[in-house]
This record gives structure tokens, sequence and C-alpha cells, in this order.
């Protein structure tokens, strides 16, 4: 058996276990059982101090092991970054070392720049502020193991703060290049991020809970202000089929949380679609994910709409469910199953709200 | 639980589900076992999420968990295992090459002994070292190595693996 042979048997297995589906994640049965877990062990805990009353003289010969045990330090985090600024020099906005290989972050190409790293993919054009209100923009460049994330901050953010999984927070500060402020940094890619933070000299601007893209940096969509309650996560598969003469099974699920909204594409092509979650108007329908060489498509409507009748190129009809969560409607389907022609979209009485040529959006 | 932490699993949880139950499957051949164990492996994890969080790889700690918990199924109630030998999707009326493809390599991998179909999805699946599978097993890299050389010569055998295999 070579290396290759047992790598075409994972490839094999996965593909296998690709037609594997699940219902929606039993969260609150999950959540109920782990908080039940921990009471017990609380409860076995608190038995094993009433029994350890007995045995301290013993521990009180050992102080220095039990001190050892309780007061372990965290190993060093992996990431340094250095404080720059407050005007870069020869482009430079970021510096620091990850995994103990130092790096650097340039901005080249005008106006409008993109970000470069040595041995990084560099990232798309960063532009000048962040869209809106936002406090900052973060575009993560490259697929290896290391991801360059740069992006522009606005005039009145003082600094960023990255925090980990493991409770480890670092700072960004701004760094001006052309009249415009922007932070940036190395990190490898399976980085835990669980949350920037943005402040101004007075307190806290916004937050924001990333989206975590399996296989992927974990992906600023949203901010919040601070005091927001943080949006409750939920997800579910809005759809799925075969494609024989496409990729095969093909899923589409939709992931929504403190991020935002976000649709997943699975076996085919697209990948990942996020965007901060909006009400739409109740008989809208916006075709979110589409390309020239996906056979997949979805998008999002308004809450009035229940169901739309497709009239395929065949001349066959059918009918695409519309799945509603967090007030949003999603809807998915194969164009390569059945390519539609007209769509129209109906209420649940059965009345027609919206009508289109092509794929509905 | 703090209310980052509490969103940080939630998470975690949502983007971890369909994998496990896939693993699940992997091990039991069975989709409702394959959720049983998934929501075990992520209860679990929630009850230590703080502790998990630290260590930096909570897809680990639920894999490892998700695999003990297989094992104690056979172990603690000597469950009699019945493979049904197909997936729980249905057959497409028009059945190509690529789909009996995966239906025959996921009956021949349902075959495999529950210990040797473990290594399998551990060691090419998820694309383990053999010290990690060895971890997750609880046995020696030998061990590991002896139940995958069987594994393979079993899928040989039960389908035409030889050519793009070998």
């Amino acid at each position: 058996m070579t290396g290759h042979g047992e790598q075409d048997l994972g490839q094999r297995v996965d593909r296998a276990l690709a037609t594997i589906t699940s219902g929606p994640v039993p969260a609150a049965a999950i959540v109920a059982w782990g908080r039940a877990i921990r009471r017990r062990r609380r409860l076995a805990g608190a038995a094993a101090v009433a029994g350890a009353v007995a045995v301290t003289a013993v521990a009180v010969a050992l102080p220095g092991l039990l001190f050892t045990a309780v007061h372990k330090k965290p190993p060093a985090g992996p990431l340094t970054i250095n404080k720059l600024g407050p005007v870069a020099r020869d482009g430079v906005i970021g510096s620091g070392t990850t995994g103990g290989k130092p790096w650097v972050v340039r901005l080249a190409g005008g106006p409008n720049p993109v970000a470069q790293a040595t041995g990084v993919p560099g990232t798309s054009r960063l532009g000048t502020r962040p869209a809106g209100s936002d406090p900052a923009a973060l575009h993560a460049g490259g697929s290896g193991a290391f991801r360059l994330l740069a992006g522009p901050v606005s005039p009145q953010v003082a600094y960023l703060t990255m925090r980990l999984a493991g409770g480890t927070t670092y700072r960004l500060s701004p760094v001006a290049w052309h009249g415009h402020r922007y932070v940036a940094l190395v990190v490898p890619w399976n980085l835990q991020v669980t949350q920037f933070t943005a402040y101004s000299q007075h307190g806290e601007l916004a937050f924001a809970i990333p989206f975590p893209d399996p296989g992927e940096f974990p992906r600023v969509v949203s901010w919040l202000r601070p005091g927001t309650p943080v949006p409750a996560v939920a997800s579910a598969t809005v759809a799925h089929g075969v494609d024989h003469n496409g990729p095969g099974f093909w899923a589409v699920q939709v992931q929504i949380g403190p991020w935002g909204t976000c649709l997943q594409d699975y076996g085919g092509n697209f990948g990942t679609w996020c965007r901060p979650t909006v009400s739409y108007p109740p008989n809208a329908i916006t075709l979110v994910m589409s390309g020239p060489h996906i056979s997949e498509r979805a998008g999002i409507t308004g809450r009035a709409v229940a169901y739309i009748q497709l009239r395929l190129r065949n001349g066959k009809t059918a009918r695409l469910h519309v799945l509603h969560i967090g007030g949003q409607g999603f809807y998915a389907l194969s164009v390569l199953t059945g390519p539609p022609a007209s769509w129209t979209a109906y209420t649940t009485t059965g009345h027609p709200i919206a009508t289109g040529t092509g794929t509905p959006g | 639980m703090d209310r980052a932490a509490e969103a940080e699993f939630s998470g975690f949880m949502h983007s971890r589900w369909l994998q496990l139950v896939r693993l699940g499957f992997a091990l039991t051949g069975d989709s409702g076992l394959a959720e049983d164990l998934a929501q075990t492996a992520l209860a679990r994890a929630y009850a230590s999420w703080p502790k998990i969080r630290r260590t930096g790889d909570p897809d680990a700690y639920v894999r490892r968990v998700l695999v003990n918990a297989n094992r104690s199924r056979f172990r603690k109630h000597r469950v009699a295992e019945q493979l049904t030998g197909t997936v729980p999707e249905p057959v497409p009326q028009e059945v190509t090459r690529d789909s009996d493809d995966r239906v025959t390599l996921m009956a021949a991998l349902l075959s495999l002994p529950p210990r040797q179909r473990s290594v399998v999805v551990l060691r090419f699946w998820l694309d383990m070292t053999e010290t990690q599978v060895a971890e997750a097993l609880g046995c020696s890299v030998g061990n590991v190595k002896s139940q995958a050389s069987r594994a393979l010569a079993t899928l040989r055998a039960r389908m035409d693996l030889t050519e793009e295999m070998s």
C-alpha cells in the first residue's frame, strides 16, 4: 500500500461519508446535558473536599506540589505583535513573530492598497476605510498554514484587541499610511479567535464575534455595539440533493449567530457566503450564492415567502421549500438537477407575491 | 461560563456537528447512534469548555471523547452490533459508478471489526498519525499498524481497491 493509495482511501471515505446528513443540531439538549455533567462533577468535587479534610496533614506536607498543580503557567503564545507607528515607514504597517518566525506586513499599490508579507499570499484591495459605521474591515489573505490579516480602521478607533479561545488577548494598534489607518498581522490559519473589540480613546466602540468557518481563518462579518444582546446561534440544512453530473452529494447549510448570517455549500465549490444579518422586506427574494461554474444556487427571502414554484426548462414544475429561521427565509437548489425557466413565490395562504424568470432572485 | 465562552462553544458546536455525526456513523454504521455519540462528545466538551479552550485543540478533545464513548458502548453494554451496510440515504434511481463506489466502500468499511474500522477512519479519513490513533484508541502504535494492515487487506479483498490503492 502506497502513501498515495492511503490518501486515496481517505478521500473515498470522505466522499462516502459526505452522503451522511443530519437534522438540526440539538443545541439545547447538548447544553442541558453538559450543565448536568458539570453539576455532577461539582457535587463529586464537594464530596472529595469533605473527604480531603481527613488527609489535610498530607497536603500540608506537599505545598510545593499543590502550588505547581494549581498555578501552572500557560505555554507561551506562538504570536507576538510589535507596536508600530503612528505613521508607517516604507509602507510597513505590521511586524511581529508567529511560531518564532518574524513577519513584516507592507502596503503597496497606491491609495487603495493591498497588504503583502513575505511567504504569505497578499490580500485583495483593502480600501481606505471600513464600510458604514464599522470600526474596522479585516481581510484575510492566503490559503496555507499562515494567513495575512489586514484592513482599514475608522478614524475614531484608537486600537483593536483580538481575543483567543484560551483567553489570551492581543492589542492591534493602527498605523497611518497615505492619510488612512490600518492594522495588519500574520497568524496561523487555525488561530482560534473568539472576539475582536474596537476601542476609542474613551472606551469600547464595538465588538465582533467571528464566524468559525471550518478550515478557514475565523471570518469577521458583523460588528455589534457594546451592550447589544449577543444574537443566538441557529443552524439548519436549507436543502440537499445529489447531482449525478456534478459534485455528487451537495448541501447548503445556514448558520446564524453573533457573526451574522452565513450560508455554506458542502460538496459544491461555492464555499461560504456571509453578511451581517439584516431585515428583508416581506416579499423579498435575493439570490446570494451563485457562480459561473457552480451548480448550486441559494438565496434569502422575506418572511412572507412560504414557497417558490419553479417551472423547469423541460416543462415540469417543482416546488422549492423555503426554510424560515431567525426571521429570514432561505432556499437552495441545484440548476443541474433542473434548470428553472421561471418562478413564482407564494405566501402560506397560496397568494402569489413575486415572479420572475430563470433562477429565483 | 461567561457569555463569550457560551457563544464560542455554540459556534464550535454548530460548525462541528455534521462532521462528528459522520465520524459517529463511520464508527457505528447507525445514524441514530452516530447522533447520540456526537451529542455525548459535545455535552462533555461543554462541561469542560473553559479547560478545553485553554488547550487550544477542542477538535482533538471531542474526537477522543466520541471514540471513547463508542468503545465504552461495547465494553459496558456488550452491544451486539448490527450493521446495515447501507447508507441512510435513498438510493437514486440512476445509480452511477460514483455513488456505487460510495455504497460499496461504506458497506466494506462497516463490515470491518470495530477496532479495525476505527483505525481506518482515524488514520485515513481524519489523517491522524499512528501515534495519535494509538492515543485515541488506548493501544500501542504497533497495534495500530497491525490493525491498519489487516483492515486494508480486508478492504482490498471486499472491493476492487487494488487498482487505485496499490
